[in-house]
């Protein structure tokens, strides 16, 4: 039986942090000897994509990121119809025999977002502190079913004030963020994490590589 | 298969919630609409000119051909009208659209063993043949026995294409939309065509096409 290359899908609220996520991830992928590429869905322009190929020649060969115009439906184009990413998918993982991984970025959503399993084998969803430490309890099927959850931007989160009324404290709450997280998803994980300074990035590759890439 | 069973499945491939990419595509309205080349009270005026001299004369054409290639059980001939509904469309991005939604509407079907649909499947699989959105509707509409009904399905499609993205960027309200809809519907009449009646010509939207592909700053993919 031949396997195919894994599809991590990322998906998130836009100016959330999924674009610097690709940007941090698949250096240190590349470093621990993955072949990864990636595509980037966008609501608007290639924006993403080029800023990618742009930041990322140096790790990956440009041929290996793809952008995608969603036709102004990012969640239709990575669940309901996801035909156009998974022809990308395919003929990246085609033309780049041995790819390991292809991180598919969704176009900036909102909290109802989910992959479809036909196209992402392994799904993070991303929030960030400055949207509110109120999001995790609001709940949605990106914070609630997603394989891993991401609290980004923690470094803002002195900078934020709390929107969650039994907070107790001013700015926002992190540890009420985690414990909502724990209550609504169970054992799966969360990581807080700052993609300025790096703090969470070891943990979430070593979860990436142990759920999702079984090495 | 029962008629309903025939019906539903029309309905199901023709709906916009069938996995073959349609709300990606503008055919190159958007470009049209960021050039401000449409006056909002010409919108149904061009959409009928698709329908006239893209929909209706060419994919249309391109359909009875596979149909008849399909009822010979002649894969050859079948190929050849693929590889004309390929060149024929004048832009990268275009021939690309009409690639990318045919062999997702192939991907999303099983077809008999022992069929053509299946043959094909095969040859579009291994690249040796194109897999182009009319010639693999024209393979599904065998597959689901409602055969020339599939020539309605093709026009709404594209109808649909285009005016949805018509109201995705805010040029026509749904309730507007619904009206030019119900205007097309009495336009479509189809009739069969020969192979050197296969022609299309729209210039306005070849060039907007043109001119899409270039931009960096799109929200559809033609």
């Amino acid at each position: 039986m031949s396997s195919r290359t894994v599809r991590i899908g990322i998906g998130g609220a836009i100016g959330c942090g999924k674009t610097e996520l690709i940007e941090k991830l698949v250096p240190k992928l590349v470093e621990q000897g993955f072949k990864v590429g990636a595509i980037s869905n966008d609501v608007y322009s290639k924006e993403d994509a080029r800023r990618l190929a742009a930041r990322l020649g140096k790790n990956i060969d440009p041929n290996l990121i793809v952008g995608i115009e969603t036709g102004g439906c990012p969640h239709t184009a990575v669940r309901d119809d996801p035909s156009m990413n998974i022809d990308a998918a395919e003929k990246l993982e085609k033309d780049n025999p041995g790819l390991d991984v292809i991180l598919i970025e969704s176009g900036g959503d909102n909290i109802t977002l989910t992959f479809s399993p036909k196209l992402a084998d392994f799904f993070i969803y991303m929030v960030d502190v400055a949207g509110g430490d109120k999001t995790i309890r609001k709940g949605g099927l990106g914070i609630k079913k997603s394989d891993l959850l991401l609290i980004n931007k923690i470094d803002l989160a002195p900078y934020v004030e709390s929107t969650i009324l039994e907070s107790g404290v001013k700015t926002a709450n992190l540890d009420l963020m985690m414990k909502d997280a724990k209550k609504l998803r169970g054992d799966k994980p969360t990581v807080l994490l700052s993609l300025k300074d790096g703090t969470g990035l070891d943990e979430l590759l070593k979860i990436i590589r142990e759920k999702a890439l079984f090495k | 298969m029962t008629e309903n069973e025939k019906l539903l499945n029309l309905l199901r491939t023709s709906d916009s919630f069938f996995p073959m990419g349609s709300f990606t595509m503008s055919q190159g309205m958007e470009q049209i609409i960021n050039e401000n080349l449409l006056p909002k009270e010409k919108v149904a005026k061009i959409i009928n000119i698709y329908l006239e001299k893209i929909w209706k004369t060419f994919d249309l054409g391109i359909f009875y051909k596979a149909l008849e290639a399909i009822e010979k059980n002649d894969i050859e001939l079948l190929k050849k009208v693929d590889e004309i509904c390929y060149s024929s469309k004048v832009t990268e991005e275009n021939r690309s659209a009409i690639v990318k939604m045919g062999r997702s509407m192939m991907n999303a079907t099983e077809f008999n063993d022992d069929s053509i649909g299946k043959a094909y499947k095969g040859l579009i699989k291994s690249d040796a043949a194109y897999g182009t959105y009319p010639v693999v509707l024209a393979l599904v509409s065998i597959q689901f026995s409602f055969k020339d009904l599939g020539a309605l399905s093709l026009l709404y499609v594209n109808l649909m294409e285009v005016i949805a993205s018509l109201v995705r960027m805010g040029i026509i309200d749904y309730i507007e939309a619904q009206k030019i809809l119900i205007n097309a519907v009495t336009s479509i009449q189809v009739k069969p065509l020969k192979l050197t009646d296969l022609h299309q010509s729209f210039p306005l939207a070849d060039i907007a096409s043109m001119r899409h592909e270039l931009s960096s700053s799109r929200m559809f993919m033609s």
